[in-house]
């Protein structure tokens, strides 16, 4: 297991959690596991930030849930993108792409 | 917007069903994690152990949700009454004077202000009050403004004046001279039947507020003159 933990700034986790669901609803621990995945376990989501994040968003109109079934049959709170998610989705990669590639410039010079 | 409202009301009306959603929600979590360590070939007590020191203080992640949540400012509110009510009952004398001194407050402020709104802001009860204007007259030698005219002098002004509908005024004893109608006020003895027969044709009589507005001038002897649409 990696150990080298950075804890995500919320605004950053919100985004890597509407990311996450992009491609299909899922639920919380499936979310970060995910976002674990796809930054090569250089991300983890606490719990204690994901679960949070998570009841924000939905109140925000970005993601809702519903109760399904997981995969080992048990009943489990799956979230999924709402149209005002998708466009917040694209909306903060845009500005995150801007915003690292500034950074990344500046931090290059000598 | 609509969601923010409509998960604000949920988490205040439907608490419970909201809790035990999140303590499912988290717990399905804890279970997920420990099936993964556990199919990562730990026991299962370590299994768990583990993904609980991972997970963290439950109740903080559960009170960090409900924050989220909106539900705090509600919340707090209702501990802040309760515990502002136990704190009252525990010390009745100074409950008493917290009462009492809301209680002179509000009464002398409501006193206050029926004086206010009767004397300012209600509209006389006259038609067209916002037309009503007083007309003094001014001394010329001394200067200074006369309130009290005499009954020619207030004949003239009826007559003569142009800038108003109709001109009337109070005696000193508090009665209208109400002169719109064609009741030519002579300062004669048939001037009470003629007055009382205008009063009680355009402004109800005694006991109306006509009537109560016309004592309450008295006392200051003051004349009103009253244009009227008639």
């Amino acid at each position: 297991m990696n150990e080298t933990r950075i804890d995500l700034p919320q605004g950053t986790l919100d985004l890597l959690i509407l990311r996450a669901l992009s491609p299909a609803p899922q639920h919380g621990w499936a979310i970060s596991e995910r976002i674990q995945q796809l930054s090569r376990h250089v991300l983890q989501v606490r719990q204690g930030s994901l679960y949070p994040a998570l009841h924000r968003l939905e109140r925000r109109g970005c993601i809702k849930a519903r109760w399904g079934t997981s995969d080992n049959n048990r009943s489990a709170k799956y979230y999924e993108l709402t149209t005002q998610g998708r466009r917040q989705l694209e909306v903060e990669t845009n500005e995150w792409r801007v915003l690292s590639a500034a950074v990344a410039h500046i931090l290059a010079t000598d | 917007m609509m969601d923010d409202l409509r998960i604000r009301l949920r988490a205040l009306f439907r608490r419970d069903a909201m809790e035990r959603e999140m303590e499912d929600e988290l717990r399905f979590h804890l279970d997920h994690q420990v099936e993964k360590y556990v199919a990562e070939g730990m026991s299962e007590t370590e299994a768990r152990r583990r993904a609980r020191q991972q997970f963290g203080g439950v109740a903080q992640v559960k009170e960090d949700c409900r924050e989220a949540r909106g539900v705090h400012p509600f919340e707090t509110l209702v501990q802040d009454v309760r515990y502002g009510v136990r704190m009252l009952r525990r010390t009745p004398g100074y409950a008493a004077v917290a009462v009492l001194t809301l209680a002179l407050g509000i009464g002398a402020n409501s006193a206050i202000f029926s004086v206010v709104n009767a004397v300012l802001l209600r509209p006389l009860p006259y038609p067209q009050s916002h037309q009503l204007v007083m007309i003094w007259g001014t001394d010329s030698k001394s200067g200074r403004s006369q309130d009290a005219i005499s009954f020619p002098d207030f004949e003239d002004w009826k007559a003569q004046s142009r800038s108003f509908e109709t001109v009337g005024g109070f005696t000193t004893r508090g009665v209208i001279r109400r002169c719109s109608e064609g009741h030519s006020l002579q300062p004669s003895r048939s001037r009470a039947p003629r007055i009382q027969r205008c009063w009680a044709t355009r402004f109800g009589g005694p006991g109306s507020p006509a009537a109560r507005t016309c004592s309450a001038e008295r006392s200051g002897s003051t004349r009103r003159t009253t244009p009227s649409s008639a």
